[in-house]
């Protein structure tokens, strides 16, 4: 039973609203175009099986059929998918549009694919990723949706970052340094989330933008735990940090004008931001005592999770509680290594775990409404 | 965020014409480059993205090539005369232009496509036959393999 009709039936028990009432309701959610999400998901995935099997024929490799005669197939295709997504845009068909559009863009990434193959390229999988990105940029947040720009995003920032590793033309500036690269992309995520937000409001594109945010987020902080990651030592390599720099300082502008936020929610924004900063510059300064980094990694977790509660986001909010509780438990293993390797270890971490997650389960409502009123 | 037909028909039309003017170049690198064959070694073949795939490493008969390397740079290898250096050489007849890998040299030519149907068969064959491997090389220096021969004859020959 959906959240809804059960709120309809305690609503109707109470006497708050009528049968009839909440019949009206009823209609009204079926009606809407969001009703139609498990269609439109199983639209997406249908399109995406049928991209994945486009690229496996292509992967077969046809000798039999003469490379312009492959091209040829493979340009009419691509052109015909084109113009049967602009038709159901002009239509209106807003499922279709995307379902179309999801395949279409699965086909360019195809179509490098053969081109690599007739040719005989010796790319990597990362390069075709970008150039994909790239040429697919306006295609993708040409959705409404959040799932085709949230694939393009994921697509774009994998090619994103192993070229930041991986290439000759940035090794001057990155050095194969995972801290700066991976301090980088969080912060590129935000700037392109504030200027969809601009451009779009609160479109697909920008939620998509918004959750590689979150992920990338997280996935640096993972990265800032591991000092060896990072190639410089005491007083090296700062020019490897500055496209962080330069990203954070656009974020940071892009925060203190956001209109929708309050003062508090800016300012607990910036001081996130300016603690992650912290861990990637620590091997720098030759710190490197686990304790620092689990510090100032709960110390961001909880500021997120914070501000998320100020947003009223409150799945995201117990989600970053999971976290913030995961790394507690981690924590623990780093400080008592040499018993959790032992029989008592294990039971006192079994423990542990059945203590968080009752009272995980006791207070996680108190905790959503203690942080909400936190920063009103 | 696009919110017009003609901004709709734009973003539609531009990956098609991006990867009509890849396959143009390359198929003009493909037509008019210099033609050179090289001896390959090393076969190893492999499944992904693009299908199957034979991994080689090409006999350029040039000594010290990325020898001084760490890390990741820049490499010429130049083949009239047979040079190797860092840096673009000014007098060279065949440039193939790659990059050195912690001592590895790679121009993006190190990998052949073959049809899955005939992937073992072909398999087979480059272990008992010797090997070359035939290069387009236009003047940029990124060259672009044609064809794969086995004892001086193209693999599409081979029955």
């Amino acid at each position: 039973m959906s959240k809804l009709e059960k709120g309809l039936k305690e609503w109707v028990a109470l006497g708050l609203i009528s049968s009839d009432q909440a019949a009206r309701i009823r209609h009204h959610e079926a009606a809407k175009p969001e009703a139609s999400w498990v269609l439109s998901g199983l639209l997406l995935l249908g399109a995406g099986i049928v991209g994945i099997g486009i690229i496996s024929l292509i992967a077969a490799n046809w000798n039999e059929i003469p490379d312009p005669v492959k091209l040829g197939g493979d340009f009419l295709l691509l052109t015909a998918l084109a113009v049967a997504t602009f038709r159901s845009w002009e239509a209106k068909k807003a499922i279709q549009f995307e379902a179309l559009l999801l395949s279409f863009l699965i086909l360019c990434l195809a179509s490098i694919g053969l081109i690599s193959q007739i040719y005989h390229t010796g790319g990597k999988l990362y390069q075709a990723l970008l150039l994909w990105s790239l040429i697919t940029f306006g295609a993708a947040i040409a959705a409404r949706r959040t799932a085709v720009p949230f694939l393009w995003a994921g697509a774009f920032l994998t090619g994103l970052v192993f070229t930041a590793l991986d290439s000759v033309a940035l090794q001057p500036i990155f050095q194969r340094d995972y801290h700066a690269v991976f301090m980088a992309v969080p912060l590129l995520c935000a700037g392109l989330t504030v200027l969809s937000k601009g451009l779009a409001e609160e479109s697909g594109p920008t939620r998509a933008f918004r959750s590689w945010t979150l992920i990338a987020g997280l996935l640096a902080l993972v990265v800032a735990e591991f000092p060896e990651l990072s190639r410089y030592k005491v007083g090296e390599g700062q020019t490897a940090l500055v496209p962080g720099y330069v990203l954070g300082t656009v974020a940071a502008f892009g925060i203190w004008r956001s209109f929708g936020y309050r003062n508090i929610q800016k300012k607990l924004l910036l001081l996130t931001l300016g603690l992650f900063f912290i861990p990637f510059h620590l091997p720098r300064v030759g710190i490197e005592a686990p304790l620092t980094y689990a510090v100032l990694t709960i110390a961001v977790l909880s500021l997120v999770a914070i501000f998320l509660a100020s947003l009223k986001e409150r799945r995201l909010f117990q989600l970053f509680l999971s976290f913030l509780s995961l790394r507690f438990l981690v924590l623990y293993f780093q400080a008592f290594g040499g018993l959790a390797t032992t029989g008592v270890g294990l039971i006192i971490s079994g423990c542990l775990v059945i203590a968080l997650a009752v009272l995980w389960n006791r207070y996680r409502t108190e905790l959503a409404v203690w942080a909400e009123r936190w920063v009103q | 965020m696009i919110q017009t037909r003609k901004a709709l028909a734009f973003v539609l039309s531009f990956p098609i014409f991006a990867l009509l003017v890849l396959t143009a170049y390359k198929g003009y690198v493909h037509s008019y480059g210099q033609e050179i064959i090289l001896p390959i070694t090393g076969y190893d073949p492999r499944d992904l993205l693009s299908g199957h795939y034979l991994i080689y490493e090409i006999d350029y008969g040039v000594a010290g090539i990325c020898s001084t390397n760490t890390g990741k740079q820049a490499g010429y290898v130049c083949l009239e005369p047979r040079t190797f250096s860092y840096s673009a050489p000014e007098d060279c007849g065949k440039l193939i232009r790659g990059e050195c890998t912690d001592g590895r040299f790679e121009a993006g030519i190190e990998r052949f496509y073959v049809p899955e149907a005939r992937a073992r068969e072909l398999e087979e064959l480059i272990r008992s036959k010797a090997a070359s491997i035939v290069l387009s090389l236009p003047r940029s220096g990124q060259a672009q393999v044609k064809d794969l021969l086995l004892d001086g004859a193209s693999w599409k020959d081979l029955r």
